[in-house]
């Protein structure tokens, strides 16, 4: 039984050591993602209809798009447009973000449709210039709006990383096949492996539903 | 990255392609059925059990919700055979794709079966249905306009997991791709052409979802006040 115990203990430290890969590949990828979706927002809203077009193709193309296809794609056809010596890890994000900006660009969207045209018309009477109203005014509010919804869509990030395994990045998943080769114990590899997600997705998850609590309140708070 | 090529490769390989996407809707369609069945028990699990049973399942679902796709493919593809159960890549997909999907399709019928009034339930009970005639009759038309967008979702979703059952090697589309790549060497151009594929068939998808979500939905008329 202790031996079985300290090959568990074993096999944790060795996936762990891949922990903070996927971390900083989720966190990089996040703001990728973060900062194309404003984009593919602000072109869906936006009174020209080419920049509208493109926004909706965007959406479509990169929602339906299986997320394995598009790590292929772009590892295979960013060394065309850029350097030939391109990293895997630069590969992944590129790929996560331009997949995941898609989902971020429409929960973007709903905050920024929710958002009081007042407000704008507040900061326009107080003389802000538009890079202002939309620093100052819209960025603020409008995060301040989805981030519960940014979270969930977060934990979905989490969720995509595993697949950038195929193309050689040793994070959490690439690790555990990497370790499963030396140990020979796949159950115990992978049920590690998974309990490093669930605990990463879990908490998440419990802060967005806490935040969107405190969101609820507030708003209610606000309009009475 | 040439048109020409690529239309070339299509034109020489579409059987491959075709064969992938047969295996990828086979599993689909295996999947379908499979995750909607084991998503309806959970849910009447979830709405009528109030014991162990109703915390099993959350606990499940929970699990579920927060692990990725792929580790679940690989704990059963790599770690059922240590429990002497040895299963082809088709099963194991399928089981893949019933387990995960189950757990989100079962979130979504609660949440449909809940929203069905409960002044319904309890009119239903005065006259005299029994509880399968209620839940058949009453609660499971009205909760459809609600269920019938998700579940169709959520379908779409399940189509693209598929793709991941390439990686323990089952035939499907994403396979064949990788398999024209090896053979001719034209990765860039294969994975377009497949990515092209998905597209379209995914988006004929929706389309078909759309129609089969304005045949269920109906508008459940406004409660007059006496």
């Amino acid at each position: 039984m202790s031996g079985w115990l300290s090959v568990s203990y074993q096999t944790m430290r060795m996936i762990l050591a891949a922990y903070p890969l996927t971390l900083l590949l989720s966190a990089l990828a996040l703001v990728g993602a973060l900062v194309f979706g404003f984009l593919i927002a602000l072109m869906k809203r936006s009174g020209f209809l080419p920049f509208r077009i493109a926004g909706t193709l965007y959406v479509n193309i990169f929602r339906n798009l299986p997320y394995i296809i598009l790590v292929f794609v772009t590892f295979y056809g960013l060394p065309l447009f850029f350097d030939v010596h391109i990293s895997a890890l630069t590969v992944a994000i590129v790929s996560l973000s331009l997949n995941q900006a898609a989902y971020f660009g429409e929960i973007i969207r709903g905050g920024l449709a929710k958002l009081q045209h007042t407000q704008i018309e507040a900061a326009e009477a107080l003389a802000l210039t538009r890079w202002q109203r939309f620093r100052l005014i819209v960025i603020p509010q409008v995060m301040y709006m989805v981030t519960p919804s940014l979270m969930g869509q977060t934990t979905q990030l989490i969720k995509s990383t595993p697949v950038v395994s195929v193309i050689g990045l040793k994070e959490l998943t690439g690790m555990g096949r990497a370790v499963v080769v030396s140990t020979h114990q796949p159950l115990l590899c992978f049920a590690w492996v998974a309990v490093f997600y669930f605990i990463t997705c879990f908490v998440l998850q419990i802060i967005a539903k806490k935040m969107e609590k405190i969101n609820l309140r507030i708003m209610r708070g606000a309009r009475t | 990255m040439d048109l020409q090529i690529t239309y070339n490769l299509f034109t020489s390989y579409y059987p491959v392609f075709g064969k992938g996407l047969l295996n990828s809707f086979l599993a689909l369609v295996s999947g379908m059925v499979l995750a909607t069945a084991l998503g309806l028990i959970c849910a009447l699990i979830i709405s009528r059990d109030r014991g162990v049973l109703n915390r099993v399942v959350r606990t499940y679902i929970t699990i579920i919700r927060n692990t990725p796709f792929l580790v679940q493919l690989y704990l059963i593809y790599f770690g059922l055979p240590s429990f002497g159960i040895v299963m082809s890549a088709f099963e194991t997909g399928a089981l893949a794709l019933m387990l995960n999907s189950g757990a989100y399709i079962a979130d979504i019928l609660k949440a449909g079966f809940q929203a069905v009034e409960k002044g319904q339930v309890e009119a239903a009970e005065a006259l005299g249905l029994t509880g399968f005639q209620r839940f058949r009759l009453v609660v499971v038309p009205q909760s459809l306009p609600q269920i019938i967008p998700a579940i169709t979702g959520q379908y779409l979703i399940m189509f693209q997991d598929t793709s991941l059952m390439s990686i323990i090697a089952y035939p499907e589309l994403t396979r064949s791709i990788t398999d024209v790549g090896n053979e001719t060497y034209m990765f860039l151009e294969a994975y377009i052409i497949g990515g092209v594929i998905y597209l379209i068939v995914l988006n004929l998808m929706e389309f078909v979802a759309g129609r089969i979500e304005k045949i269920f939905k109906f508008k459940i008329p406004e409660r007059r006040s006496v």
